[in-house]
């Protein structure tokens, strides 16, 4: 079976001859799956992102997204209607004086016809949870809000994925947490999500992560798999989520913790499971 | 903060003259303009007045505001009816005074240039008041999209100006963020003189400029991202289309400038 | 050093319909070789009250005195205050211009009207300390990574010498690691002995790092005490949006749970409570 993304031996190189930011990168997303990306900065998860809607063409190998070639320039649009990407900065993508306006940028680009489109903004406002804001200027809104917005456009285009290049990077804690719940409503409610992040605790939320290093990428599998080896992890300059980490340190302690714990509810439970058991 | 910062002056109001098509706007304010400078006499003067008056109460704009409007003007129009009052000549002489002689024809010709300048800046005032730099973006597209027979790149023109009120209130932070951090590094923008000034700016500008580039490039990845490839095939969400009131707009202004030639030809005053 | 804020309000745009009151009667000492963080979620005021710390921002109302003198009085030096309180902005690679990275970390210190030989051996001193290599000096600061360039711009207010550093969110935008080396960084510095004041969204980061932590909401101090004290009222941290760190928020919903668990915020205490629920535990009925 194929999968909605299909990313074969893709080499990309910013100069010529120069040193390859991405290197022999090869993976596959399934439809309706929520997969991270995590790495540290340069390391090359950013280059790949762009390399998947045809931003960036690949120097060789292939990025296939629903059987479409990202080298075939008859297909792009398509490519990057059913791909749709937010971006790190929320300032810096965000075209118009006001979200209603921002919202109908990609559905003016794709020829939607006039009559379509307030409902379809309307719809995709309401997905995010803004749609009291329609008629705000973008830079009166906080960044989780802006974020919101650029999701929102996004949305409105109808994606079947779409990829997120470090979109909380930039937000603070409520920020972050009002994106990635967002995120994840979306995610249940079909849409494919590519999550690239340098964020542990982010990750250990996604069903599947690979990990880049060096335009590579050098571990894949679940959370509870790649988190499993903490050396591993931080000699590729990442950590454990707390959580994880405490787990550790209790199992050190001969206590015995399961090792899947990743959040503070997985904790909960495990403490209620061995505290019943004494 | 500078966030708050209100750009062009747009005034926000329910009337029929906010309403009007913008490109109706835009060419009812060029005959109007037309119609000032054709006007030859001050009986004219009072048809204009009456259609400028009329216009501004629609618009249910504050009075406050359009008097604002003018202030800045008012050395200039001090400076244009003095000039005309005593070098305009002519024959009628009401009052020697000398120095200089004061005559009907210069009273009336000061007269004349200070209300058409009045009514230049008011007219222009009305539009800008009552619509949004967006929508006036919009206006002007469509006004110019004729011109994309000769390669006038209308489309792109008017892109250009919405990122740019888009992005003007962001680099005003971005540069008052910038300005605080030299200062907190003893960089002084305040005092000094002319030239030491500038060289003040450059840790300023370098910085802003490097930023407004990373914006520029990031941008134009999102948009691209975004299904953007230029005018061609593009809809809109707004289609501008003209209703009754912008009809009725027209024929007004239409029966000034009617009434202006013809009163011009019956009035010698 | 001292620097002692005095019912400190700052209404933006006075008068005007914008007007927006960020900082409403603020009361607080800072200084004398402390680390303390400053905390509060986006428009709470925390970065309007920094930059009340070096005179960029004059108060509507109340006093910034340092030492004991208005710093905003007429006659008092804002270059000199400045010089004395080092502020670094969140993201400050963006204030980067000059050719080189000598140059641009020369910058405060000539402004101080310094004397070449004394500017070049801050400048040498001030880019080791945050770390950087020598052979950086003479590269063009565009030419660093963003980690290094953040440093670069750090180094551009260490070299004024200040007694007190006062940060916006240094690591934000870093990865875990390089998180973890800014932190360290700050760490050195207060070891230094300069006083620091570290605003920061992350309590992980504030919790392992500070010896004091101010909490800001809607303008005001809503908290202020050592760090033991202040994570004892993480319901009230939750209710003001702030993110506690992971191990109290295991602590509280333990606690919600019905377990005698006390209230921890580090990992090691909550190692030892754990182990001690777990294994010493009671014992079997």
């Amino acid at each position: 079976m194929s999968g909605i993304i299909e990313v074969q031996n893709v080499r990309y190189a910013y100069e010529e001859g120069g040193a390859l930011a991405v290197n022999d990168v090869s993976f596959t997303v399934e439809e309706g799956e929520f997969t991270a990306i995590l790495g540290r900065n340069g390391s090359g998860k950013s280059t790949l992102a762009k390399l998947l809607n045809g931003l960036y063409q690949p120097d060789s190998g292939t990025v296939l997204v629903r059987g479409m070639s990202t080298a075939d320039e008859t297909h792009i649009w398509d490519i990057r209607q059913t791909a749709g990407m937010v971006f790190q900065n929320p300032d810096n993508q965000l075209v118009a004086t006001m979200v209603r306006e921002d919202v109908a940028f990609g559905l003016e680009n794709t020829g939607v016809a006039t009559e379509e489109m307030p409902g379809r903004i309307e719809s995709a406002l309401r997905a995010v949870g803004m749609e009291a804001f329609m008629d705000r200027a973008p830079h009166l809104l906080s960044g989780g809000q802006k974020q919101r917005v650029a999701i929102a456009g996004i949305l409105a285009m109808r994606p079947r994925i779409i990829i997120f290049d470090e979109a909380t990077a930039m937000l603070d804690p409520a920020g972050r947490r009002e994106v990635f719940d967002t995120v994840e409503r979306l995610n249940r409610e079909g849409i494919t999500i590519l999550w690239i992040t340098h964020f542990m605790e982010e990750a250990a939320r996604c069903r599947r992560i690979h990990v880049m290093d060096g335009g590579r990428i050098v571990l894949s599998g679940t959370p509870s798999e790649i988190f499993a080896d903490a050396e591993a992890l931080r000699d590729l300059r990442l950590d454990v989520p707390a959580m994880k980490q405490l787990a550790d340190r209790l199992q050190a302690q001969g206590i015995p913790v399961s090792g899947d714990v990743l959040q503070v509810e997985d904790m909960v439970r495990e403490v209620k499971r061995l505290a019943a058991a004494i | 903060m500078l966030k708050n910062i209100t750009l062009g002056q747009y005034y926000p109001a329910e009337s029929v003259v906010h309403r009007l098509d913008p490109r109706v706007k835009i060419v009812l304010l060029i005959a109007f303009v037309a119609a000032v400078f054709l006007v030859p006499n001050l009986s004219g003067f009072v048809l204009i007045a009456l259609y400028l008056a009329l216009a501004c109460k629609l618009s249910k704009l504050p009075v406050k505001l359009l008097i604002k409007s003018i202030k800045p003007l008012r050395f200039i129009l001090i400076f244009t009816f003095i000039l005309n009052l005593f070098f305009t000549g002519g024959t009628t002489e009401l009052l020697n005074l000398g120095f200089a002689v004061l005559t009907k024809e210069g009273l009336l010709n000061a007269i004349r240039y200070s209300l058409r300048l009045v009514f230049l800046v008011l007219g222009s005032s009305l539009l800008t008041l009552t619509t949004q730099p967006v929508t006036l973006t919009d206006g002007l597209e469509r006004l110019l999209s004729p011109l994309k027979v000769i390669h006038f790149p209308a489309h792109e023109m008017a892109m250009m100006m919405t990122i740019a009120l888009r992005f003007i209130p962001t680099l005003l932070e971005e540069a008052d963020k910038i300005m605080k951090a030299q200062s907190a590094r003893g960089s002084d923008f305040e005092t000094g003189r002319l030239l030491e000034r500038v060289k003040a700016m450059v840790p300023l500008l370098v910085p802003l400029f490097v930023s407004a580039f990373r914006r520029a490039g990031d941008l134009a990845m999102a948009m691209e991202a975004r299904c953007y490839h230029g005018g061609e095939g593009r809809t809109r969400l707004h289609v501008l289309k003209m209703q009754k009131n912008d009809w009725i707009a027209i024929g007004a202004t239409a029966v000034l400038i009617v009434l202006v030639i013809v009163e011009g030809r019956i009035f010698s005053v | 050093m001292q620097l002692q804020f005095e019912q400190v309000t700052h209404t933006y745009q006075a008068g005007s319909p914008f007007q927006s009151t960020a900082i409403r009667d603020v009361s607080l000492t800072l200084g004398s070789g402390e680390l303390t963080a400053l905390i509060g979620h986006t428009g709470s005021g925390k970065s309007t009250l920094a930059q009340h710390m070096n005179a960029l921002l004059a108060p509507t109302s109340g006093r910034v005195l340092l030492d004991g003198k208005d710093i905003n009085q007429k006659g008092v030096s804002k270059k000199e205050t400045r010089q004395r309180i080092g502020l670094v902005f969140q993201y400050a690679e963006t204030q980067l211009f000059e050719e080189t990275v000598a140059k641009d970390v020369a910058f405060g210190p000539k402004n101080l009207g310094l004397s070449q030989a004394e500017i070049d051996a801050r400048v040498k001193e001030a880019l080791h300390r945050v770390g950087l290599p020598e052979e950086i000096a003479e590269k063009s600061p565009f030419e660093l990574s963003g980690g290094q360039m953040r440093r670069a711009a750090i180094a551009g207010v260490i070299a004024m010498r200040p007694e007190m550093l006062v940060l916006d969110e240094p690591a934000a935008g870093l990865d875990p690691m390089g998180r973890e080396d800014m932190l360290a960084l700050v760490r050195s510095f207060h070891q230094a002995g300069t006083s620091i004041v570290m605003i920061s969204h992350s309590m992980d980061d504030v919790a392992r790092l500070a010896q004091r932590i101010i909490v800001m909401d809607q303008g005001q101090v809503a908290l202020d005490g050592p760090a033991e004290e202040v994570f004892q009222d993480a319901d009230q941290l939750n209710q003001m949006d702030l993110d506690v760190p992971q191990v109290c928020k295991l602590a509280l919903r333990l606690r919600e749970e019905g377990f005698d668990f006390p209230l921890c915020y580090r990992m090691e205490d909550a190692e030892k409570a754990l182990t001690a629920l777990l294994k010493g535990g009671k014992p079997h009925a």
